[in-house]
């Protein structure tokens, strides 16, 4: 299998008399790897999560996720597709308040199919695979369990949000800023629990933050503001299967 | 469907606040349907009170009038008619039958009827149902009389039991005919019209109580013990008002007119259906008000669960965020948000029924023996069917406001987190 995203003359803007908040020549994500998107606030990594996601429409250019061009779908099938496909973390309150904990990470089941099947293939039930993940993510304990999430440590709920975005094995994992409210030793454990999961579901992690003390623990760091409609070329890195160019804008 | 056990879900979560909503919807449906039921039974019962009677005659004066003195009994006759004139209309040919009603004595403020026995093979109310009997029989003496089922409730007669007459219609009476008690010979069934609160006698039992009253009190030392009475000529002179059955319907407005513009005496003769009509049109407004009043409460309530559902949104704003990350469409965000009004009005509108069907249950005997209305406490009628559908439709029109904003917002939200 080739790209996982492939991002092609990628040009965004909010609103037409603004300037491009996104102009990206072409952006290429081999599967399994683990990039690391940097830049500072108001550089468009939220916006870009949002068009990978398939929430904002494309104006210009091309993206293909897993193969499929997000050009082609409409809105209500690219949301089917975000919830068959991609795993998503927020920055921070990742969870809803009124529900338990294990409920909160089996909801991904509840949008989509193939997440429920790809999760019941792992475990003979919903709970049970989503204690697996848990486990996983030192959250099992019986007595955590029962508890109510709002009265989890930020980092606890980061953990369940990291196990509610990997239920069901999704082959993208994107994740905006997950750790920007851990401090320095949490963000280092969280982030290799976070890994150890990718690799046992096979997913593609991208990871957004404007902390670029992180970056050594990927396989590569693209950083928004050079690729971002950069009047110079910007060398591909020496990853085989991973691409990040940026070119003229119009060329 | 998940969104809409989500919803469930989130609702649980804020009991207490959505509980609220629920109650204050609950109370407006339950004022609704309760004032629709008393408002439809008070206007069935009202036009049920007289039925099988063709004409009713009186002195003249105004058709309301005298619908209200002589069948509901609240006021006085103006006038009374003479025996003289009752005659000449009971034989005209077309006149089937006629029953007399002298009114004017009171019992413990329930009002006294001279009547002959015409007036229970006659008198019909609902679906030409006639009078019952329940205990006893008929007044056959001249000293009997047969109670209403009120009357005998509330004041605890038996049969055989004796009572007094007092002159006039008030509760208390310095005048009373109490050298000529009366017996209780019979208790009527229960009608839920006047009828149930009114001691009947025969005619000539009045005209014997007020033997030597002619000045409208009794002169000093003359007192009249019953025997002597029986054998007085105990022919009234006059009566309050005639109860009239003709032998055939069309002839109503012939006998109408004969009575209207009979040369010796001016009299009325009112169609009772018309009356009764006419009289609930005034009555009507009230009836009306009392609707309008209770739709302004369902809106109250309404508007509660508008309040409830945008002040909610606002810290929903990140659970919305977060169920479209996980695929949740727009529209869902949407359904969930509806989903929550019509839960709420659904339980409102359920719960509000319960409380209705217990409070009739609780209230009914109540209510039929202060207001003689008889209210079923089944299942909706039909204007009850559309007006619980009415309040549904509110909910979810209601929900329509903060759904649209919620719709609108995770658009333009989208994946990023407004805190």
């Amino acid at each position: 299998m080739s790209a996982i995203v492939s991002v092609q003359d990628l040009r965004f803007r909010w609103r037409r008399d603004e300037a491009d908040v996104l102009n990206i020549a072409s952006l290429e994500i081999a599967p399994r790897e683990r990039l690391f998107v940097e830049g500072p606030s108001g550089a468009g990594k939220s916006t870009l999560l949002g068009l990978l996601a398939g929430v904002n429409a494309l104006q210009e250019g091309r993206i293909r996720v897993l193969g499929t061009d997000l050009r082609q779908l409409n809105a209500a099938q690219r949301d089917r597709f975000r919830a068959d496909h991609i795993g998503y973390i927020f920055q921070l309150f990742n969870l809803i308040p009124y529900l338990g904990i294990v409920d909160n990470v089996t909801l991904p089941a509840r949008f989509s199919r193939r997440r429920r099947e790809r999760a019941l293939r792992r475990s003979p039930d919903l709970e049970t695979e989503a204690k697996r993940l848990l486990r996983h993510l030192d959250l099992a304990e019986t007595a955590l369990l029962r508890q109510p999430v709002s009265e989890l440590s930020i980092g606890q709920q980061q953990r369940v949000a990291a196990a509610r975005a990997l239920f069901g094995a999704p082959e993208l994992l994107i994740a905006d800023e997950p750790t920007s409210s851990l401090d320095s030793d949490r963000r280092r454990a969280f982030l290799e629990l976070l890994f150890a999961e990718c690799d046992e579901a096979q997913s593609t992690v991208i990871f957004v933050s404007h902390d670029p003390s992180l970056q050594s623990l990927f396989d590569r760091t693209l950083r928004l503001q050079e690729l971002n409609a950069a009047p110079r070329t910007n060398r591909p890195p020496a990853a085989p299967l991973a691409r990040a160019q940026a070119t003229t804008p119009g060329s | 469907m998940a969104i809409f056990r989500l919803a469930l879900q989130s609702l649980l979560s804020r009991r207490f606040t959505v509980l609220l909503t629920v109650a204050s919807i609950a109370l407006s449906v339950a004022l609704l349907i309760g004032v629709e039921r008393i408002r439809t039974e008070a206007r069935a019962s009202f036009a049920d009170t007289l039925s099988g009677t063709d004409l009713l005659v009186g002195a003249r004066s105004g058709p309301i009038q005298l619908m209200l003195y002589a069948v509901f009994r609240i006021g006085n006759a103006t006038n009374n008619m003479s025996w003289e004139s009752y005659q000449a209309i009971a034989a005209h040919p077309r006149v089937s039958w006629t029953v007399p009603l002298s009114l004017g004595d009171s019992h413990r403020g329930f009002r006294v009827l001279g009547t002959t026995a015409g007036y229970f093979e006659h008198y019909r109310y609902g679906r030409d149902q006639a009078l019952v009997v329940a205990e006893g029989e008929r007044f056959s003496d001249l000293y009997d009389a047969v109670l209403g089922a009120e009357v005998a409730a509330q004041l605890e007669y038996r049969i055989g039991d004796s009572l007094v007459i007092a002159h006039g219609a008030g509760d208390v009476s310095f005048a009373r005919h109490d050298d000529q008690p009366f017996r209780v010979a019979g208790i009527l069934a229960p009608t839920g019209t006047p009828v149930d609160r009114t001691v009947h006698v025969s005619l000539e039992a009045i005209e014997a109580i007020h033997l030597g009253w002619e000045g409208g009190s009794p002169m000093p030392g003359f007192e009249i013990d019953p025997e002597r009475a029986r054998e007085m000529d105990l022919e009234p002179g006059a009566i309050t008002a005639a109860l009239i059955g003709l032998d055939s319907r069309i002839a109503t407005f012939a006998v109408q007119r004969y009575v209207n513009e009979y040369p010796h005496e001016p009299l009325l003769a009112v169609v009772p259906g018309i009356a009764l009509s006419e009289l609930w049109s005034v009555i009507g407004v009230a009836e009306n008000a009392l609707l309008i009043v209770s739709g302004f409460v369902v809106l109250v309530g309404f508007i509660g669960l508008l309040t409830a559902l945008l002040i909610g949104l606002e810290g929903r704003r990140r659970e919305m965020a977060i169920l479209r990350s996980l695929g949740a469409r727009p529209g869902h965000v949407f359904g969930l948000i509806i989903g929550e009004a019509f839960a709420v009005t659904f339980a409102g509108v359920v719960l509000g029924i319960a409380l209705l069907v217990a409070m009739l249950w609780v209230g009914q005997p109540l209510i039929a023996s202060e207001l003689g209305l008889r209210l079923g406490f089944g299942l909706p009628a039909l204007r009850e069917w559309l007006l619980l559908g009415g309040v549904l439709a509110a909910g979810l029109l209601i929900g329509l406001v903060p759904g649209w904003r919620a719709y609108r917002r995770s658009l333009s939200d989208g994946l990023s987190l407004r805190l």
